[in-house]
């Protein structure tokens, strides 16, 4: 009944709160099957981590009601719908993560509340704006020199936290989000000027973009170092994203399109790990049982899943190596079948759509920089992972934001989270 | 921001929401190519792991004894189905089901039913949207599984085989053979028991290939008689003439007269009458013969069976005396001799008495039609009557020369009770020129 009446609740407290429950309602049930299937009974090793989950759900609602934040009422619900599947998901494919990771939420819940609640403005973020790229840039060359990786192999993109045990974070992360701020707030101050470099020609605008391509370049230096190379092409297509928004002009996506592909050929003549991953992109089936073999077993991972999927805990995702990271939505959509993949897609969607809505009615450009940026970075992320698991483009080693393990990649979430909140709040009347 | 710029801003943000969108929508279809088109396809791939998983979760239906009692049945330990076959010895008959070496036996021969197909379509869809592994369905045999394990003490220490059947209809009671294997231990035991040169893992009941020998000499006799040839009171001079196989004199047990009567010659063992019948058959009528007694085609039974010789028939007198190119496994020697009991008709054999259908419901296995009537009713019962009678037994045994180095086996045929059998015992032993072990053994058999 309550559902027939949704149209006519006007109320954003309620709607959130209706909102909440249904996203409580499927990561509960999502977590009695997990038990179910798992151990035949009802324990509650498995009930644990979704009730903290939703205490914080519920705690965060609380607060934003209590502060009368005037915020956009489906942001919260849908973050806390792919937070909760990916706890459910994290304890079905590799439990032993469960509780660092329940750690991190709440760790991210609370960065989210703060900046969602506290800040007045955001003028901090705008002013600073080299001081906080430099402080990244500077983490960033710190993973150069003491880079670890916690599992001991691979990429050393993480720096292992001092005085706080087995705590690591990746700056890659923190990154992202700073370079967001930084573009919205230098595209804030250069809008004006851009365009009147418009109107003068192409090479007019070379003054005034010269700064930003030697920041990116720069950005970009670092992340090839490193092989991180799914990150450099998330920060460019973010940058296009805001060019694009600051100057209208299509030129600039189609000619950073090109940089890109020129960049990803570069990558494959140079680099053994590009070329890997473009030929096991390109034709992954001669060497399926060798160096194509995540993707091939992603993709049976998808095929498996029928209409409805296997149901949690009773499919077979764990033939993908490190599937709960990267490969998480594999995992879904074998288990939560077409429905919960479309599902997970549309979720991810509906937050783009969300996040647009509240740039498109920011009320200072620089919010709606801000805003978008988020979004891009959001989307993107998805989209890039949700496309080479499903082979629609070739494997990044990006995380599927809010549903993959990662606790700094879910503390920047959580931190972004946060500024759409506030920015939603100030925007919209 | 000014009203008009703000309008601009909101357009070039639909304008990233459509390019947003469409990733979106893209990255959706994809998921629906593979989730949908290709889902079959990558189904069936050989490196799909699934395919594995599937046929370690299916749930075997159980193998009964005729009693009811479970030979084997499956256990889903660790999402996994584990096979367990709690009577040992279960033999040949029940065969072993093991994910890397396949199937054998019962499991082979109803593997289908066993894991519950074919299904019909609606079944698959409800089943395959739900994940519900395949759930068979149970068989029961007509094995006896206290007669099959007291055929497996009595064969102790023995290569060979023994099978005993009812009469008229061919219900397999059992089917031991020796060496055998534990099929609980199967795929720990396997390279072992491929490696063992006694050849463990053959059912020799059906698989074994025997040189009859004079274990002819009732069959031989009963179509002879069938074809007004001889009669069986007729006396034969120079019943005791020695006969060459292969450098081997070959002539009747110790102590054999040399005037007998047809009658009996198959007590004495006498091989030279048989020889002699041979040149008035010819090669065409001996194979005639044993076409009409099954010999020279594999019984209609699941289980595998051996494929018997091409050319039955080289040499008649040979062929006559069991040394030719034919040979018999013991289940169709024993369905040959059940002619004899069963008025002159040839019946097949069968070894699943009911299967479970879809709904739990049992139901018995319908009856074979009778295959053939080589002799008539009054020839076979007139031979029959010439069997040697030990206690309520009808029995005939005879050695037959095996290969080239002059090795024999014993063979033993017997059916009780000796006026209308009931049940039909055939036993083999392998490098074995004492016809008393193997006569004890099917005796014993028979008592019970």
């Amino acid at each position: 009944m309550i559902l027939l009446n949704w149209f006519t609740i006007e109320d954003r407290d309620w709607r959130e709160l209706l909102l909440i429950i249904l996203a409580a309602l499927f990561v509960g049930s999502g977590s009695l099957a997990l038990s179910l299937a798992r151990l035949g009974t009802i324990a509650w090793q498995h009930l644990w981590a979704p009730l903290v989950w939703f205490v914080l759900l519920l705690g965060a609602h609380g607060l934003l009601r209590y502060h009368h934040i005037n915020r956009d009422p489906f942001l919260l619900p849908l973050v806390g719908l792919l937070t909760g599947w990916g706890l459910i998901m994290l304890d079905r494919l590799a439990a032993n993560f469960l509780a660092r990771q329940v750690v991190w939420l709440g760790l991210a819940t609370a960065v989210m509340l703060f900046i969602a609640i506290v800040p007045r403005d955001l003028r901090l973020l705008r002013r600073y704006r080299y001081t906080w790229l430099f402080g990244g840039l500077l983490l960033l060359a710190a993973t150069l020199l003491f880079g670890v990786n916690p599992s001991g192999y691979g990429a050393t993109l993480w720096l292992k936290l001092p005085f706080m045990g087995q705590i690591f974070f990746q700056p890659s992360e923190l990154l992202k989000l700073l370079l967001v701020v930084f573009l919205a707030s230098y595209f804030d101050e250069r809008q004006q000027l851009l365009k009147l470099g418009r109107r003068r020609g192409w090479l007019a605008t070379m003054p005034y973009l010269a700064p930003l391509l030697l920041m990116w370049g720069f950005c970009f230096i670092l992340l090839v170092w490193q092989r991180d190379l799914g990150a450099a092409a998330l920060f460019f297509i973010l940058f296009l994203a805001l060019l694009y928004l600051a100057t209208g002009d299509g030129r600039y996506l189609i000619g950073g399109f090109f940089m890109l592909l020129l960049a990803g050929v570069f990558g494959y003549y140079a680099y053994d790990v590009v070329a890997l991953r473009v030929d096991a992109w390109l034709n992954p089936w001669p060497d399926a049982d060798n160096r194509a073999y995540q993707i091939v077993q992603s993709l049976h991972a998808l095929a498996a899943g029928g209409l409805i999927g296997t149901g949690i805990g009773q499919g077979f995702p764990n033939y993908i190596p490190v599937v709960h990271s990267d490969f998480v939505f594999a995992a879904i959509a074998e288990e939560f079948g077409l429905v919960g993949g479309l599902g997970l897609i549309a979720c991810f969607g509906l937050l783009a759509y969300r996040g647009l809505r509240i740039a498109a009615l920011a009320r200072r450009p620089f919010h709606a920089y801000l805003a978008t940026g988020i979004v891009i970075l959001f989307s993107i992320q998805s989209l890039m992972i949700i496309g080479g698991v499903t082979k629609l483009l070739p494997l990044t080693g990006v995380t599927l934001p809010f549903v993959s393990y990662g606790g700094s990649s879910l503390l920047i979430a959580g931190v972004m989270s946060g500024l759409l909140l506030h920015l939603s709040a100030n925007g919209i009347e | 921001m000014i009203v008009n710029e703000q309008e601009q801003f909101q357009r070039k943000v639909q304008r990233l929401l459509l390019v947003v969108s469409s990733a979106f929508l893209a990255v959706a279809l994809t998921l629906v190519y593979w989730g949908v088109i290709r889902s079959a396809t990558l189904a069936a791939r050989d490196d799909n792991p699934r395919s594995v998983e599937a046929a370690l979760r299916v749930e075997r239906g159980r193998i009964l004894d005729n009693n009811e009692q479970v030979l084997a049945y499956s256990e889903m330990v660790r999402g996994r189905a584990l096979r367990i076959y709690p009577v040992l010895d279960s033999g040949p008959a029940v065969g072993y089901y093991s994910f890397r070496h396949g199937t054998a036996g019962a499991e082979e021969a109803y593997n289908n039913h066993l894991q519950g197909l074919p299904e019909d379509s609606w079944t698959r869809f409800v089943r395959e949207l739900l994940n519900r592994p395949l759930s068979g369905h149970d068989v029961r045999l007509t094995l006896v599984a206290e007669w099959q394990q007291a055929a497996n003490a009595l064969l102790q220490g023995q290569t060979g085989a023994a099978v005993l059947f009812a009469l008229p209809d061919g219900a397999i009671r059992v089917m031991a053979s020796v060496p055998g294997y534990d099929p609980n231990q199967l795929d720990a035991d396997f390279e072992r028991l491929v490696a063992d040169e006694r050849a463990p893992l053959l059912n020799r009941v059906t698989q074994g290939q025997y040189q009859p020998g004079l274990a002819l000499q009732p069959l031989l006799l009963a179509a002879a008689l069938n074809g007004g040839l001889l009669s069986l009171d007729q006396t034969i001079v120079n019943a005791n003439l020695p006969v060459t196989i292969n450098g081997l004199q070959l002539s009747c047990l110790p102590g054999a007269p040399d005037e007998m009567s047809w009658r009996e010659t198959l007590a004495w063992n006498c091989p030279s009458p048989y020889a002699d019948l041979a040149s008035i058959w010819g090669s065409e009528g001996l194979t005639a013969v044993f076409d009409g007694f099954g010999l020279t085609s594999a019984p209609d039974l699941q289980v595998a069976t051996a494929a018997p010789a091409a050319v039955p028939v080289t040499d008649p007198a040979k062929a006559a005396i069991g040394q030719d190119s034919l040979t018999v496994s013991p289940l169709q020697l024993g369905l040959a001799m059940a002619v004899l009991a069963n008025e002159g008709q040839l019946h097949a054999p069968y070894l699943a008495a009911a299967w479970q259908d879809s709904d739990d419901r049992w139901q018995p296995a319908t009856p074979k039609p009778v295959s053939g009537q080589p002799v008539s009713a009054a020839a076979a019962q007139a031979v029959l009557n010439s069997l040697t009678r030990h206690d309520n037994i009808r029995e005939h045994s005879a050695l037959a020369i095996a290969g080239p180095e002059g090795s024999t086996h014993s063979w033993y045929i017997g059916m009780a009770p000796a006026n209308a059998p009931r049940y039909l015992v055939v036993v083999v032993l392998e490098q074995n020129d004492d016809l008393a072990t193997a006569r004890l053994i099917g005796r014993a058999l028979l008592s019970r």
